[in-house]
């Protein structure tokens, strides 16, 4: 939007008042507001809006926490808090909580499946040897693991 | 007295952040007295209420003091507390509307132009205790209020930022998670509607 002046849009000494130009722009515009009657007077009255508001706002004596009321609520925020904080064990925060809690229950099951086929893998034979299987009966020739123990398994049927 | 107002004049913002994260209740009355005129004051121009500003502050130290050990220094603490201040003040305001529809406040007749330009208002005679200069600030004073009051939140915002705490627009952007050129403009617009509303 132009001012009344042509040369300089309101935006503009906007944005002069605010020290918000480049130091170039701003030189030549502040040299322009000493001689043009229209941009001085709306620069003065966008610094005259911001200083009576903020006048205003300092008039305001009975602006005051209260003190004796903001203590009230620290301690039944503490209170409240006095609960174990299971947000900050072990430096836990709450951010990103699903992801920690995700990662740590693949880790958990990682380590399972591992475990699980170190510890309860039974030591079963190495190998079957030989395998007889008729109408009667089974024959199952097998080799132990570690000491290489031949097993012979027989069952009538 | 003397030596509490010693620790808070002698305390540095990152021995004071230390302390709070400690949960050291002095360290929550220095940070208190130290930041609360500041945040009343972005509390009243956004809201327009003596009793709702008081109340947000009060809630704002209330969040600080649940919330200090995720503060993490990035920005200074007056940064983070003017962010949860204004988002305060707008969740407020949005409880609130749902409730009640702003009153309607016409402006006075002598509203404007005339009050903005005259020099010995707010001019060079700051301190000027003519009856006559004084009650036309005032009249001002309280049409700039009203017209403060019809503006869009947006705008107000960036208004009462670049008014109360002179702000640059990097600053404000960084307060509102805006881009630098959002706050040029909404500036600008905030200052064209107040003009506007006080018939300039």
């Amino acid at each position: 939007m132009k001012t009344k002046c042509s040369k300089y849009t309101s935006e503009e000494i906007s944005r002069f008042v605010d020290n918000e130009l480049f130091e170039d722009q701003y030189k030549t515009l502040a040299q322009h507001i000493e001689q043009c009657p229209h941009c001085s007077e709306l620069s003065n009255q966008y610094k005259t809006l911001s200083t009576v508001f903020n006048n205003h706002v300092h008039e305001k004596e009975n602006l005051k926490i209260d003190k004796a009321l903001l203590e009230q609520k620290f301690d039944r925020v503490m209170q409240n808090h006095e609960k174990i904080p299971w947000g900050n064990i072990f430096g836990f925060s709450k951010k990103y909580i699903l992801v920690k809690l995700t990662s740590i229950a693949m880790i958990s099951l990682i380590s399972l499946f591992i475990l699980q086929k170190a510890l309860f893998t039974p030591t079963g034979p190495s190998a079957i040897v030989k395998y007889v299987d008729t109408d009667y009966s089974s024959v199952m020739i097998i080799e132990t693991q570690k000491e290489q123990h031949t097993i012979i398994w027989f069952n009538e049927t | 007295m003397d030596k509490t107002r010693t620790a808070e004049n002698n305390i540095n913002e990152q021995d004071l952040v230390e302390r709070l994260q400690k949960g050291q209740q002095w360290a929550f009355n220095i940070l208190v007295s130290r930041y609360q005129d500041r945040l009343l004051r972005i509390a009243y121009g956004i809201t327009l209420d003596q009793e709702d500003s008081i109340e947000v502050v009060q809630d704002v130290f209330v969040i600080v003091f649940k919330k200090i050990h995720t503060f993490r220094q990035d920005a200074s603490l007056a940064t983070w507390l003017r962010k949860i201040t204004v988002n305060q003040c707008l969740n407020w305001k949005r409880k609130w509307k749902r409730r009640f529809k702003w009153s309607h406040d016409s402006l006075e007749s002598n509203s404007g132009k005339n009050l903005l330009n005259d020099k010995n208002l707010y001019g060079a005679n700051m301190k000027n205790h003519d009856p006559e200069i004084l009650y036309q600030e005032k009249q001002l004073e309280n049409n700039l209020k009203k017209a403060v009051k019809k503006l869009p939140e947006k705008l107000r915002v960036v208004f009462v930022l670049n008014s109360f705490e002179g702000l640059s627009y990097e600053q404000i952007a960084a307060t509102l998670d805006i881009k630098k050129g959002t706050v040029s403009s909404r500036l600008y617009w905030a200052r064209k509607n107040l003009m506007e509303s006080l018939g300039i």
